[in-house]
């Protein structure tokens, strides 16, 4: 039998209970009873969807009891750590199909209700024999423990769960995946996602690290299957139906950081409230055929070092002509140690043109006017009529001879005189010559093509156009009070609120 | 779908019953941007017609002010600070209201203004939040007694006055300065004020959180909303927000405003000499068009506590220590004005050698700081 409690009751029949700040009646522990193991997973997925249980730990429990009446019921106990922590579990087990109690060590007492905003309060205790007794509005009845179901046990056993399609369609989130691979396309997939990335390079591109693995076993006897784990970065979306239709190919999104779920799936608890259930040795990976465990946790290492670097050939040498030996030497650019002149010029490769956009702000007039810009295929070529000051950036260059460059440090070899160098190499008519490194063939810039920097900066202005005059703009009077009107907020009132991390 | 603006953007900005509801996240943002001008197109006319009226207080205003995803997050954030008080959450220190805080943070999280027009359209916004009150209201009857925080008593608790000898109190009490800010909100309100700044400098005489330079220098950069301010300042008194201002201008070189880690512009020389100049417009202003006359200082009188003595203290050192920090390039030296100027100054330094010497050394500092050219290495030093 029941008693409702009263506001400013301070003795309480129960041991155990206490009235806290509000008048609401708590014990020590929570006890949530659900008939069914569904009831129960549905509970533990709206309680980690508002509070965290790992903060529950290690008080929480999920035992299986038998009652009174012969049934089995699954009933899970928990530390209460705040007054709002009871209210929040008692929403979540009725929405849930549940029922909710409060008390210390055996003895519980149904939680407030409707009926009894402040709780209740057993009218006197009974001398039953059980492992707990839960005291309920309709009738007492004792329990006897049968098992306990670790939380962690609990969290490998449920089968995922189909996501909702992202918006937009695309298929993966953006953040790091994990890939798992069979072993023979293994190395496949390393070698394509390296070369995914070397195209990426320079901007915010892929990046890709990769370990074997081997799944945990549960027998001594049976070998344990060793598979391919990818952690990959800024996967680009095209890729994205490769890697998710490709048999062999498995995509596991991660939630917390020893945890992935398999791509367009969900487990039916939030798992990031759940971290401490995860030991931290060990990667889980599920998905909808099972968990697989890699212990200890895999040491990845970089795509680029596991790809496979093949040996150059080996090239046929050419006979040696058997006619007289010919004189002529090709030209080299070789370092020379110091450099012999002013800096002249500079090449600029198109992914740094925004840098120098923005130097030409702050360069002054003198510089726009005396500096000439070409721009070619493989960057854009500044040259200064003396000296070259204020672009740090880029292939910068000197000369060699008139109107022949080459990069700062260099010098061409043989040694021939300049004059001949402008002479064969066609440096001439305000044509100049630039040899891009010391392995690349030198490329004409005709004298044309080089135009001042002023002209290119400044682009097509417009007109300015006169500014409309506004005199139909509507004002509306304000100035009433403004009052807080608090509204109810409802069941789950941070329903759609992210989880705030740690750090913040 | 939420009305979100009939029920709370536009008694925000027009006054009226600010609906406090259900915790706003950033997901949400999207979906109202998406769905409100649908839903809520009426509405959304008379918001704009009322940010223009705000606007218009401060700058002219040519152009209603978008309904953008900048103006809808800062509502929400707003929504969600006024939604830690609210009693369904259980108390500022639950973990419910952790997240809701967290979420305002992530909502305020927008930035200073680029642009004068976009400070503006942003107070538009925002410029009446220290005039928003909570009314709690106790209804006492003959069993005991119910508060209501923040809500209107609903009709049946008050039913037969007479009888049950019901009496209401009600205590309107104002959100920012008596019930304040939650410490678990305080982030989340700081990041709306780097948003929106010009409510701030306006305000230079607010309490908690004090008046901070780095967070109203990105405002103060725009000479149209810089005049304002001044003037603002002239109308408040020019001792008191002087005082305010100089008060912030220590915290502010010394690295303690804004916090490490926290939005706001760090103390350069550029900026303290631009916040030294500032406070000397001011007093310009004063002279030029004020009507408070100084009183003699007196060794013998105590006005310690009287306002205006860390401006005297401040000008004072920025004057001594280099006088471009007070004195415009182009103001003569002579005059009328360059008279009044300096008797001005003189009488600063006056009150500030009577009263305000145990920070004058500060001030100087300060004020080398703002006058170091920054190739010396002497202008980091602190």
């Amino acid at each position: 039998m029941l008693q409702r409690v009263v506001l400013g009751q301070v003795r309480f029949n129960l041991p155990g209970l206490v009235a806290d700040a509000r008048g609401v009646v708590v014990g020590r522990q929570l006890a949530a009873r659900f008939a069914a193991i569904d009831r129960l997973v549905a509970f533990l997925r709206l309680l980690s969807a508002e509070q965290s249980i790992d903060d529950l730990q290690p008080g929480l429990r999920i035992v299986y009891a038998r009652g009174g009446a012969g049934t089995r019921e699954a009933i899970v106990l928990m530390p209460v750590g705040s007054p709002g922590l009871a209210d929040v579990v008692a929403q979540a087990a009725r929405l849930a199909g549940g029922q909710t109690f409060t008390g210390t060590g055996k003895q519980f007492v149904q939680y407030r209700d409707a009926r009894a905003p402040l709780g209740y309060d057993v009218a006197m205790l009974t001398d039953v024999a059980g492992d707990l007794i839960l005291h309920g509005s309709e009738q007492t009845v004792p329990y006897q423990i049968e098992s306990e179901l670790p939380l962690a046990k609990l969290l490998l056993r449920l089968s995922l769960v189909r996501a909702e399609r992202r918006d937009g369609g695309a298929l993966l989130p953006d953040g790091p995946l994990y890939v798992t691979a069979r072993r023979g396309l293994g190395p496949m997939l390393a070698g394509y996602l390296h070369r995914a990335a070397i195209a990426n390079a320079g901007g915010e591109g892929l990046r890709a690290a990769a370990a074997l693995c081997e799944a945990a076993t549960t027998s001594a006897f049976a070998a344990a299957e060793s598979f391919w784990l990818f952690r990959v970065d800024r996967l680009p979306a095209r890729m994205h139906g490769l890697l998710t239709r490709t048999p062999g190919l498995d995509v596991f999104v991660p939630v917390i950081d020893n945890v992935a779920i398999a791509a367009g799936y969900r487990h039916p608890i939030h798992l990031g409230s759940c971290r401490g259930s995860f030991p931290a040795e060990k990667l889980h990976l599920f998905s909808p055929g099972g968990v697989t465990e890699v212990a200890p946790l895999p040491v990845l290492a970089g795509i680029e070092d596991i790809v496979r670097v093949r040996a150059p050939e080996a090239r046929v040498a050419a006979a040696a002509p058997s006619s007289r030996p010919d004189l002529s030497l090709a030209l080299r650019v070789e370092p020379s140690g110091r450099s012999a002149g002013p800096t002249v010029a500079a090449l600029v490769p198109w992914n740094r043109v925004p840098w120098l956009q923005r130097l030409c702000y702050a360069l002054p007039a003198s510089a726009l006017r005396r500096y000439r810009v070409a721009p070619l295929e493989r960057g854009v070529l500044v040259r200064a009529s003396d000296v070259l000051e204020g672009i740090p950036f880029g292939t910068l260059f000197e000369l060699a001879a008139p109107d022949v460059l080459v990069p700062v440090g260099t010098r061409l070899v043989p040694a021939v005189s300049p004059a001949l160098l402008v002479e064969r190499l066609g440096a001439t008519e305000g044509n100049t010559v630039v040899f891009p490194d010391r392995t690349g063939a030198p490329f004409r810039v005709a004298a044309g093509s080089l135009v001042p920097l002023e002209l290119r900066v400044i682009g097509a202005l417009k007109p300015a156009r006169p500014d409309r005059v506004v005199d139909d703009v509507r004002e509306e009077p304000i100035g009433e009070p403004v009052e807080i009107e608090n509204r109810p907020m409802g069941p789950m009132p941070l329903w759609g609120l992210r989880r705030s991390t740690p750090e913040s | 779908m939420r009305r979100f603006v009939s029920d709370f953007l536009l008694p925000v900005v027009r006054g009226g019953a600010v609906h406090v509801g259900r915790p706003i996240g950033l997901p949400a943002v999207d979906r109202m941007l998406r769905d409100l001008p649908l839903v809520e197109g009426a509405a959304l006319d008379r918001l704009a017609a009322c940010r223009i009226a705000s606007g218009t207080r401060v700058a002219p205003v040519v152009a209603p002010p978008p309904f953008d995803e900048t103006t809808v997050r800062l509502a929400a954030a707003l929504h969600d600070l006024l939604a830690l008080g609210h009693p369904e959450l259980g108390g500022t220190r639950s973990r419910r209201t952790d997240r809701v805080a967290a979420a305002a943070l992530e909502l305020a999280s927008v930035g200073a203004p680029r642009s004068a027009s976009e400070a503006v359209n942003r107070h538009s916004l925002l410029a009446r939040l220290p005039e928003i009150v909570r009314v709690d209201r106790t209804v006492h009857f003959w069993l005991g007694r119910q508060t209501f925080v923040g809500r209107r008593v609903p009709p049946r608790v008050t039913a037969l006055p007479t009888l049950r000898r019901v009496r209401v109190e009600q205590t309107s009490r104002s959100w920012l300065r008596e019930i304040g800010i939650p410490v678990v909100g305080r982030q989340a309100f700081l990041a709306l004020n780097v948003a929106s700044p010009l409510g701030e400098a306006l305000d230079p005489l607010r309490l908690e959180p004090p008046i901070a330079w780095g967070r109203i220098l990105p405002v103060l950069r725009f000479p149209t909303l810089a005049r304002v301010v001044a003037g603002q300042a002239v109308a408040i008194g020019v001792d008191r927000s002087g005082d305010a201002l100089a008060d912030a201008l220590y915290r502010f070189a010394s690295f303690h405003d804004p916090p490490p880690g926290q939005p706001g512009i760090d103390a350069s020389p550029e900026a303290i000499a631009f916040a030294l100049r500032f406070l000397a417009h001011v007093v310009w202003l004063d002279v030029l068009f004020g009507t408070s006359a100084e009183r003699p200082e007196s060794a013998d009188i105590d006005r310690s506590l009287e306002p205006g003595v860390d401006l005297a203290v401040m000008l004072t050192a920025a004057s001594r220590t280099a006088r471009t920090l007070v004195w415009p390039a182009d103001v003569a030296d002579s005059g009328d004005l360059a008279d009044a100027f300096k008797a001005r100054l003189d009488a600063l330094a006056k009150r500030a050698h009577i009263h305000g010497m145990p920070r004058y050394s500060a001030a100087v500092g300060i004020a080398e700081l703002a006058a170091a050219p920054t190739t010396s290495p002497a202008a980091f030093t602190v």
